[in-house]
């Protein structure tokens, strides 16, 4: 009862006061823009998102490291072969499902007979790529392991895909497309995927063993064409999952004759996947530091600013207190009416400052969504409402915006609440 | 004056110290970002010794035997020598300049080899380009001198960057005509010019390099269907042909005239296209900064704005006897200024010692710029005190304008008042 008193007061202070809260709310609300900004950039490269429903369960190995044995010195570095996939990767017991992805490539498709061929972003992959991504099966129905191992040459398009060559994507299952010029039958038809999902996303998908990737014959055929994706039934069994890997790889380095592979700190989380490009292993840490420091800062600076404005604005409502205090408000009492006063700006200042990160963020969407995964590809990444929606993102706003007030009204609600009675009324 | 400000500002030390508290934190924070900023942006205008301006990678593939179109061979028939006929027609198309062919050597491509080479028994890392002739008409690499390298490579000489010849002879200037020995190789080679420093990319910095040639007959007979997915095809276009569209209208030209035998054009993007994603952590890190440097302006500028406003409403009297006493509103102004500029002067000395200290204690705040994991003595070492005061004196600066832009509305609205209506109050 008395907290919505507070927020009466807070009303009214705010009309009195018209150009301080101003100030006040958009102190914050710049504050919580940066902040929700960089919380949503993270959340797009771990969050849970369609299809890649499996992120925060699953381990990635896109990148084999080889060694010459005689003296472990690094002399390449690639993507898997099949070899080393079956070697190491397919006898695995711990992980629920293993899936075989290619690299996003970019092949020409047209319908048979010499229409005018034009570009689309394919990926190779097995039929488990199915299960760890939930895609939305528009019409047909998928390829599957059975498909992959016979070598049938099979394609699912995505909606636009199916639209742009046959029209519509009801009347494309069944039908034949040649990619690369050769015959394709449609199989299925999903719905189109977010290039945020860096690791599902493509315009159309065909089983590998239709893909006619070359094995490479160079240093054993240790690197090739492939990542592998690991989904463990939950994260606890990440650990038994690296240990199993572990013995395999150990066992298949026992069975090279010249070389030998390295997966450095392989498999990885989505966090860990996301930063890794190039030979050497990502630097998480800083990356976490450069973010911890940044949000720090975007706390500290208007958690002073803010801090001496309503320090101002306690000491000329003082006598006030004063009053309360005498007739047996007890100090608690004054410290939450100054913290709820103060969150009530808060608040708005949260909501103006999420407005404000959905433009800003729409804004420089090209760089801050941009991922290494689409390497040279021009994939211009898009601003999803479920990256705002989602409900970490929603639990770390309220938990700065908490955080906020806290830090830019606790110093005056305690000086307000611990001032001698008799000097408040006094107005000294 | 200044004493009498000073004894002011002391009088208001509960409110004064917040505000100081604030630009004490967001010099510091700012002068951060601006020399974190500064660091990346020396490093990404440094020479690239190379130009990516209207040029192209192509992606060549093979069709295959169960491939629509597919062209049964009358005889033997080579992927190496249809890749050279594919180039020739590609040379002949309107507004193409040049063409080359690499494997993972052209600028941004994100791949890179390493070779030792020896001048006697001295080794030293190079990073390894191998491409053809044309390769330095494509990217519009120069020798040392300025003049071209076309025609110098051959099968038993190399190019090699100005900085790799520093280190290979740091005594001798002229090192063309001197051999060197390759790892792999049985056979010296000569050194058949010298061509400027060449960059891997922006932020990445030159790095000591040496140019092998791939010859017509190399490609003609180490190009097979299992290579020819590494094979980088470069072109440049004219200025005049190269509009927005390019890529597309040469795509469709090529599907339907431009193939040889059983290859076939299944790509072309511009190069700028990598350069982007190549350099991007470290254009995200500057953007990044920027960002943070203008939030960090406009707190302050909101800060300086609320304390003056705040301040002048509460001595309005004040203020007003001293116009009552004869002040002019112009030197009310002045006296607000001053106020705030001596605040600003006194938040210096703490900033300024933090600031340092941060940047001793980090090595000239090397790591605030993106290194990439190059070497840092290949690249020379930064710290420099000189950055540090620009970066310092610019946030400095900065923050003195949102000053200015902060107190000048309390300000004017302060001295706007009606002594006789202020005095009132009392």
């Amino acid at each position: 009862m008395m907290i919505k008193l507070y927020f009466k007061q807070a009303w009214q202070l705010l009309k009195q006061n018209p150009l301080f809260s101003l100030i006040n709310v958009m102190g914050i609300a710049l504050s919580i823009a940066v902040i929700t900004m960089l919380v949503v950039v993270m959340q797009s490269w771990v969050a849970n998102l369609e299809p890649e429903v499996n992120r925060s369960r699953t381990l990635y190995v896109k990148w084999a490291g080889i060694q010459k044995k005689t003296n472990d010195e690094n002399c390449g570095n690639g993507y898997l072969s099949l070899k080393t996939i079956n070697a190491c990767f397919t006898p695995l017991t711990t992980p629920e499902a293993i899936s075989v992805v290619s690299p996003l490539q970019i092949q020409l498709i047209a319908l048979p007979g010499g229409m005018k061929a034009t570009r689309c972003h394919t990926l190779f992959t097995d039929g488990q790529f199915w299960k760890l991504f939930h895609f939305k099966t528009l019409e047909g129905r998928l390829y599957t392991q059975a498909d992959l191992n016979a070598g049938i040459q099979k394609i699912v398009l995505n909606q636009t895909t199916a639209k742009r060559i046959f029209g519509s994507s009801e009347s494309a299952v069944g039908k034949q497309l040649v990619l690369n010029y050769r015959l394709f039958t449609v199989c299925a038809v999903v719905a189109d995927v977010s290039p945020l999902a860096t690791d599902a996303y493509a315009d159309v998908w065909i089983p590998y063993t239709t893909g006619q990737i070359k094995e490479n014959d160079w240093a054993e055929n240790i690197s090739g064409n492939y990542k592998v994706f690991l989904l463990a039934r939950s994260s606890a069994d990440f650990t038994k999952i690296r240990q199993e890997l572990s013995k395999r790889v150990d066992a298949y380095n026992g069975s090279l004759q010249e070389y030998q592979l390295n997966l450095r700190s392989q498999p990885d989380t989505k966090l860990v996947e996301f930063g890794r490009f190039g030979p050497s292993d990502p630097d998480t840490v800083s990356l976490i530091l450069t973010f911890v420091l940044a949000i720090v800062m975007l706390l500290a600076v208007p958690a002073v600013n803010i801090s001496g404005l309503t320090m101002g604005r306690i000491y000329q409502r003082m006598a006030e207190m004063g009053v309360r205090r005498a007739y047996g408000a007890s100090r608690a009492n004054i410290m939450l009416q100054v913290l709820t006063e103060n969150l009530f700006l808060s608040l708005l200042g949260g909501m103006l400052g999420v407005a404000f990160s959905y433009i800003g963020l729409y804004l420089c969407k090209d760089w801050a969504l941009s991922s290494t995964a689409y390497f040279g590809l021009h994939i211009k990444p898009e601003l999803t409402i479920f990256l705002f929606l989602n409900p970490w993102t929603i639990f770390a706003i309220f938990l700065f915006c908490a955080l906020i007030n806290l830090l830019s009204a606790g110093i005056p609600a305690w000086r307000s609440a611990s001032v001698d009675i008799v000097k408040a009324i006094e107005n000294k | 004056m200044i004493q009498h400000l000073i004894h002011i500002i002391w009088n208001q030390r509960k409110q004064n110290a917040w505000i100081w508290l604030e630009l004490v934190l967001v010099i510091v924070c700012l002068w951060y970002t601006t020399l974190s900023l500064y660091n990346n942006y020396h490093r990404y205008s440094e020479p690239l010794g190379f130009d990516i301006t209207h040029t192209y990678r192509l992606e060549v593939a093979e069709r295959s035997a169960d491939a629509e179109g597919y062209i049964s061979a009358p005889g033997e028939q080579k992927t190496g020598s249809s890749l050279l006929k594919l180039m020739d027609r590609i040379r002949r198309m309107e507004g193409v300049e040049a063409v080359s062919f690499s494997i993972a050597s052209h600028p941004y491509n994100s791949m890179s080899n390493y070779l030792q080479a020896y001048v006697d028994t001295t080794a030293t890392r190079l990073l390894w380009y191998r491409v053809s002739d044309s390769f330095f008409d494509v990217f519009r690499i120069k020798a040392s001198n300025g003049s071209s390298l076309r025609g110098k490579l051959t099968e038993s000489s190399v190019i090699l960057t100005q900085d790799a010849i520093n280190k290979m002879f740091p005594a001798n200037a002229d090192a063309t005509r001197k051999v060197i020995h390759m790892e792999g190789s049985h056979e010296d080679v000569r050194i058949a010019a010298v061509s400027t420093p060449v960059s891997y990319g922006e932020f990445f910095g030159c790095v000591p390099s040496v140019y092998t040639l791939f010859s017509d007959n190399y490609i003609e007979n180490g190009i097979n269907p299992g290579n020819i997915n590494m094979a980088e095809v470069c072109i440049r276009v004219s200025a005049n042909a190269d509009r927005n569209d390019y890529a597309d209208r040469f795509l469709e030209l090529a599907n339907n005239s431009i193939h040889a035998d059983n290859l076939y054009i299944k790509d072309i993007r511009p190069v700028e296209y990598m350069r982007y994603d190549l350099i991007s952590s470290g254009v995200k890190r500057m953007r990044m900064n920027t960002l943070l440097g203008g939030f960090l302006l406009i707190s302050v500028f909101l800060g300086i704005t609320g304390t003056f406003l705040f301040r002048t409403r509460q001595r309005r009297s004040e203020l007003a006897l001293r116009v009552a006493m004869g002040s002019s509103r112009n030197k009310l102004l002045y006296f607000l200024f001053q106020e705030g500029f001596i605040l600003l002067a006194l938040a210096l000395i703490p900033a300024f010692i933090i600031a340092w200290n941060i940047f001793f204690a980090t090595d000239g705040m090397v790591g605030a710029g993106t290194s990439f994991g190059f070497a840092e003595e290949e690249r020379g070492v930064i710290i420099r005190a000189s950055r540090f005061f620009i970066a310092f004196s610019f946030s400095v600066g900065l923050i003195a304008v949102m000053m200015i832009a902060g107190i000048i509305l309390p300000a004017l609205r302060a001295v706007k008042m009606q002594p006789a209506e202020a005095l009132h109050d009392e």
